[in-house]
């Protein structure tokens, strides 16, 4: 069912059992999952079918330390959300990623890795991607020509991605959503503030607005916020009625934390002679898999270093690869086309396909992990946006862990070349001297907002709990890449599907439970 | 690639006679040839390269500027015993691949310019850039 919040009468008063807050990734994939439950699914979208300008702007926001991509852009505000310009690279996290490590300050989740194997494959089906194993040998199987670099495996080791179409949750699921009929999909309708009792240990209800002025209360036995990490962490700070810190924010918690991937050209693999190196190559949206050189997990805990991975370009082609931070507009629209006109470049054959071709020079490109810290964050601006919501803005810092790691990350990947007789590594400039901490200005992230509700079992380290519950507030949870509690050196949207989707598991648990409630279904 | 092959023996060529003529020491030509020429990496890039690793190299590691103690440190085998200046000259080729090697295996590595190399092969490029 769909209803489009602008022409609901003033202050309308919405009733279901579960609210989720926002129609991306984690949204959806949330709302799917409780078709024909016999429960009433608020869906709740602060823009239409579109992205439009205008919703963009309640995204805009200040950045401070490290370079960042425009917030307004960054992040899409219409259903389906920022998967209309995603593009599609799905890994699993690895064991290390759950673990608390005592070289990466602030780590360690609640819960393990285990915890969501079940729920990879059904994340995996989400973002129509194949078959699920994320495994060479079962590639291998398929295609013999899949040959890796003849590296010790117990110390840099294949870890394989998975190419989505990439999935457009907002084409993909509007006329299941539209048609599921417990499934009430609100669309203008931006939440701006959570009403919570005295005690602040339940949500009463909460507020949504339009740019046409109109105001609606929503009200559930259930709240789950799935708006984004940097609106998450912004909605629970303006929503300061009654706790004046924000909710869930007792520990001064929510918007710290803030992390994405570290993504930057940083070195050359030179081959002696000219070779394909298939398994590794990326032709975009045509290639299903492919490998990037990971660092063992054993060799991470001895160098003490974060967990990332070196992907492979020829260098004939990456030579001419404007870095993404360099190219990523204020204007979302222009994103979107950006992705399209890739698309298209690759059907008209203006892109080469390299996973044939034999080439002697590769650029190795790093994706890495942002170790977990409180500095980097989001907090309040005092300027406020057209719905009266104060701005989020953003300080991104990094530290010296993250470029010494990826220093060693090629100091290995070099030392593997030269013990097989592969090649040779050599990094660019700016990782040679290992003193100097600076970074480049080409030095972007994924545009991966994560942290800012981080996971933990204690209150004073994290704002949800295992089962990503805010603590101390016994029916508002968060879905989403602002629970991870760190970012591991894969891309979050399939783990935050997964996530969510134990999310989903466990509310269903625990409102079956409830006593004397008959669940509407209407 | 013939065009590297060409830049290297002629490099070579002005080692050989740059290394004898300061080397107090009765050695054969062959074999300082062999000691100041890194094999893999002229496989890949081209004399000027080598000899700017060299010259880094040199910079980095003030222990080891000279001639001297570069031929040393490189006339070594991989258990640490000094192996003979009138050795044959591929017996110290396959010497020095294996030394390469075990240094890459080892994590026996230096990073020169962004470079990450096997020490062995960073004092071959030290003891070519002396010549030059």
């Amino acid at each position: 069912m769909y209803i489009d919040a602008r022409h609901l009468e003033n202050h309308s008063l919405i009733e279901g059992d579960v609210c989720i807050i926002g129609s991306g990734a984690a949204g959806i994939s949330m709302a799917l999952d409780w078709i024909n439950t016999p429960y009433k699914i608020i869906l709740l979208e602060g823009g239409g079918f579109e992205v439009d300008e205008k919703m963009q702007d309640s995204f805009k926001g200040k950045t401070t330390g490290q370079r960042y991509f425009p917030l307004q852009s960054s992040r899409l505000h219409c259903f389906g959300g920022t998967t209309g310009h995603w593009a599609g690279y799905c890994s699993t996290f690895d064991s290390i990623d759950f673990k608390k490590r005592e070289w990466v300050p602030n780590s360690g989740w609640p819960i393990q890795r285990e915890d969501l194997d079940t729920y990879y494959p059904r994340a995996n089906k989400l973002v129509d991607i194949g078959p699920y194993p994320y495994d060479l040998k079962f590639w291998q199987k398929k295609d013999s020509s899949l040959v890796p670099l003849p590296f010790n495996e117990n110390v840099i080791w294949n870890k394989i991605w998975q190419f989505s179409p990439p999935t457009r949750f907002g084409t993909k699921y509007k006329d299941t959503i539209v048609h599921a009929h417990n499934i009430h999909l609100y669309t203008y309708a931006n939440a701006v503030n959570i009403d919570v009792n005295e005690n602040v240990s339940a949500v009463k209800e909460i507020f949504v607005r339009n740019l046409e002025g109109k105001e609606h209360i929503v009200r559930a036995k259930y709240f789950v916020m799935a708006c984004c990490a940097i609106q998450n962490a912004r909605l629970l700070l303006v929503s300061n009625n009654v706790a004046p810190k924000g909710l869930g924010n007792d520990n001064d918690l929510v918007g710290r934390h803030f992390m994405d991937h570290l993504e930057v050209k940083s070195a050359d693999l030179i081959l002696p002679k000219a070779a394909p190196l298939k398994l590794y190559m990326n032709d975009f949206f045509v290639t299903k898999m492919r490998a990037e050189l990971a660092v063992h997990e054993k060799k991470q805990e001895e160098f003490k270093i974060l967990n990332g991975t070196a992907s492979l370009t020829p260098k004939l082609i990456a030579k001419d690869n404007i870095a993404m931070i360099d190219k990523f507009t204020d204007d979302a629209q222009k994103t979107i086309k950006m992705w399209e006109d890739m698309k298209k470049e690759f059907k008209d054959g203006k892109t080469l396909s390299t996973s044939t071709m034999a080439f002697g020079e590769y650029e190795l490109f790093t994706r890495i992990e942002q170790s977990p810290n409180p500095s980097s964050r989001v907090y309040l601006d005092t300027e406020k946006d057209a719905f009266g919501m104060p701005r989020a803005n953003l300080n991104w810092v990094l530290t010296p862990l993250e470029k010494n790691s990826i220093r060693k990350l090629y100091e290995l990947i070099g030392q593997q070349s030269g013990a097989a007789g592969a090649g040779r590594v050599r990094m660019m400039d700016w990782l040679a001297d290992e003193r100097d901490n600076s970074w480049p200005s080409f030095l972007g992230g994924g545009w991966h907002h994560m942290g800012t509700t981080k996971m933990s079992d204690d209150p004073k380290d994290g704002v949800v709990d295992r089962n990503c519950k805010v603590h101390g507030i016994k029916n508002l949870y968060v879905a989403g890449s602002s629970c991870f509690a760190t970012s591991g050196a894969a891309n979050p949207t399939l783990t935050l599907i997964a996530l969510t989707l134990r999310l989903s598991d466990h509310l269903k648990t625990i409102i079956a439970k409830e006593p004397n409630k008959r669940p509407k279904t209407s | 690639m013939k065009r590297r092959k060409f830049i290297w023996l002629s490099g070579l060529g002005a080692v050989a006679v740059s290394l004898t003529s300061v080397s107090c020491r009765s050695r054969n030509h062959a074999l300082d040839k062999t000691l100041a020429h890194p094999l893999f990496l002229s496989h890949i890039c081209d004399t000027k390269t080598v000899k700017d690793i060299g010259n880094s190299y040199r910079q980095k590691m003030n222990s080891e500027f000279s001639e001297e103690e570069l031929t040393n440190l490189l006339l070594t085998d991989t258990s640490g015993k000094q192996i003979p200046e009138t050795s044959d000259t591929l017996f110290v080729q396959t010497l020095l691949e294996q030394k390469i090697e075990k240094d890459f295996r080892t994590g026996n590595t230096v990073a020169v310019k962004g470079w990450v190399l096997s020490l062995t092969e960073a004092r071959q490029c030290a003891l070519f850039s002396l010549a030059q």
